[in-house]
């Protein structure tokens, strides 16, 4: 009887959870929540990584903490502020200002470090937590810092890429995040009869750049001895190969600290080779002559009386040191850098050829380098230009270019006339594809004639310069010096100038082309003086590096 | 023959039963073991970002350059020959 009452009561207590989980399954499903146990995580993907040509890294990820607090979980509020204050380096007053009691959570500061985090939770103290995230982590430190631009946040307090290649490719380095949707039982293991939905992230795509690592750190050095010697404002470095404008190292200085990019202003952080146009100067000479020779307009050993100044509109332009040869050549007149000499051939060219000749350089507009702020520069409409602009553009005055779009232009003159368009990245990869980026043709200015005899002119202009520079020997360098007077209220300052060199190395199958430039060097105004010994310790070391050997 | 139907029921109770503390015991099981495959991936993720951390650091330029320094092989470090001996002998000329 006993049993049978116990199996009556068994049966019951049966009957009635399932009449209940009928009742909350079937009959009302709504009214139960239904997240009761279900757990939704958004799964944050990791940011692609930058990797130079030979696949080093220089640009990774590494592990990084948010600390947060909870406020209600604070048992005493003064000694956390004093000693979270002194872990993070963080006024006392700040810290207090940013504990909220009425909030279940508050963030206090992120990018801590795995270290900086062991020590703060060793201190046991009640209310504080920590969150994983990731930061950048750069092993050459700043060697390519307006290369590469950092890692910010955006409104949303999520990572954005700014400026450089980490602003140009956000979207590509950011990924997608994924989600998982998990029903946890209450000790937060899954359910596995439950609902358990995956969706993966997909990291961002690892971006593989032109940029040599060594080349990159030759130039950094060289322009770092250079400025310091010459107690230049600001320098540059851009290195390319002149056949396909893949950058092979594009340096700065003074630049900024990645790690440390929030201590610097926003004026550090635009890469003056791509955002700051100049008035170009003497190098801008080869480009019209050039022009000048692939319109048959001029030969090499045409000559012109260079007997005086040049008068145009009223203005005098003279030589650089006021001295005139007579009969001089077309060759000789970039040797002497003789403006007397540009201006004749200016004339000879023609106004409407000048401008036509600009635009197929690519001048007023983006050479589309994928760098993010980049500045087009300004060529003003033709209707605007005075016969004085003519003749001074010829020697690169009254001019604006950037610098990508000068080593552009000079890239055409000596590849055999070809507008290339400059590029930083050349393979995308992520774990479906990997697309190479190829060279990409935007024109053609020249014919390789004309760049052959243009080459040939250019090596004289090394051999025959009134400076005789340090310089390798046995290779044939082709280049030419620059030296621009610095406008200053709408007035050329002859105190002030910016230098620059450009050459490429060797001259009959130029390996790479460099341009060095130097904002108003102290020691001495001029290219020839400054950016030049510059340029020639950078050829010697990357002689050695690429293995180029003696042709003569 | 209710003994029999007694039996049988007592059987099918004791298997239900029996069947349900396996399958819950199994669910908590494959819950734990997956809990801790996450935490086990996280953990290697976290490891292998720290380990490609330090691999890169030793194969930087940067720490090539404090190793130079370290074992002295610098300019500084170049040995001096004496190309003009006459000096060295005549001190008091």
């Amino acid at each position: 009887m006993k049993t049978k009452l116990l199996f009556v009561g068994f049966i019951v207590i049966y009957v009635l959870i399932v009449f209940k989980l009928f009742f909350l399954q079937i009959l009302s499903p709504f009214k139960v929540n239904q997240d009761l146990y279900l757990q939704s995580r958004k799964l944050l993907p990791e940011r692609g990584k930058i990797y130079d040509r030979n696949m080093t890294p220089l640009a990774l990820n590494q592990n990084s903490y948010l600390l947060y607090l909870e406020p209600k979980k604070i048992t005493d509020e003064l000694k956390l502020t004093k000693l979270l204050s002194g872990e993070l380096d963080m006024p006392e007053a700040s810290l207090e200002a940013k504990i909220d009691m009425t909030k279940d959570w508050v963030a206090i500061t992120s990018g801590i470090n795995e270290d900086k985090k062991n020590a703060i939770a060793s201190l046991k103290l009640d209310g504080v937590g920590f969150q994983e995230d990731m930061k950048r982590f750069y092993p050459e430190a700043s060697l390519s810092a307006h290369l590469l631009g950092f890692v910010g946040k955006d409104k949303n307090g999520a990572d954005t890429g700014y400026f450089g290649i980490e602003g140009y490719y956000n979207q590509d380095l950011s990924g997608l995040p994924g989600l998982l949707d998990s029903e946890r039982d209450l000790f937060g293991r899954p359910i596995f009869i439950g609902v358990q939905n995956k969706v993966d992230p997909e990291n961002g795509r690892d971006l593989v750049l032109t940029i040599d690592k060594t080349v990159q750190e030759i130039a950094k050095k060289r322009l770092q001895e250079g400025i310091e010697k010459y107690k230049a404002k600001q320098g540059c470095v851009l290195i390319a190969d002149p056949y396909t404008m893949a950058i092979l190292s594009l340096v700065c200085l003074p630049d900024y600290d990645l790690d440390k990019y929030y201590n610097f202003s926003e004026s550090y952080f635009l890469d003056p080779a791509v955002s700051d146009a100049f008035e170009p100067g003497s190098i801008f000479k080869p480009l019209i002559m050039a022009a000048a020779i692939n319109e048959k307009k001029v030969q090499p050993q045409d000559t012109v009386n260079e007997d005086g100044p040049a008068v145009v509109s009223g203005y005098k332009i003279k030589t650089w040191n006021d001295q005139y040869e007579g009969k001089i050549t077309m060759t000789r007149i970039l040797e002497k850098s003789s403006n007397v000499g540009m201006v004749y051939v200016g004339d000879r060219l023609g106004q409407d050829d000048i401008y036509k000749y600009l635009e197929k350089y690519g001048f007023g507009k983006e050479t589309g380098i994928d760098l993010q702020g980049e500045d087009p520069s300004y060529l003003k409409p033709k209707s605007d230009w005075y016969p004085i602009d003519f003749a001074t553009v010829t020697f690169g005055q009254g001019i604006a270019v950037t610098q990508i779009q000068m080593v552009r232009a000079f890239a055409a003159v000596i590849n055999g006339g070809y507008l290339m368009k400059p590029y930083v990245v050349g393979q995308i990869r992520s774990d479906k594809e990997t697309i190479n980026v190829q060279p990409q043709v935007q024109g053609r200015v020249i014919s390789s004639l004309t760049s052959d005899i243009m080459k040939k002119m250019l090596v004289s202009t090394v051999d025959n310069a009134e400076v005789k520079w340090d310089r390798p020997q046995g290779i044939q360098i082709g280049g030419k010096t620059g030296t621009a007077q610095v406008a200053i209220q709408g007035h050329y300052d002859p105190n002030k100038t910016n230098a620059s060199f450009i050459g490429f190395l060797p001259a009959d199958k130029p390996k790479f082309i460099a341009l060095v430039t130097l904002k108003q060097p102290q020691t001495s105004p001029w290219g020839s003086e400054t950016a030049a010994p510059i340029f020639f310790n950078i050829a010697k070391d990357l002689i050695v590096y690429y293995g180029i050997t003696p042709s003569q | 023959m209710s003994k029999s139907i007694n039996f049988v029921i007592w059987v099918a109770v004791v298997g239900l039963v029996t069947a349900n503390i396996f399958l819950f015991y199994s669910s908590i099981k494959l819950g734990d073991e997956i809990t801790t495959y996450e935490t086990k991936i996280d953990q290697i993720h976290h490891d292998n970002l720290n380990l490609e951390k330090d691999l890169s650091e030793v194969s930087s330029l940067q720490y090539a350059q404090s190793l130079a320094d370290k074992l002295a092989f610098t300019k500084k470090s170049q040995p001096d020959y004496l190309g003009q001996l006459n000096y060295a002998f005549a001190p008091n000329q």
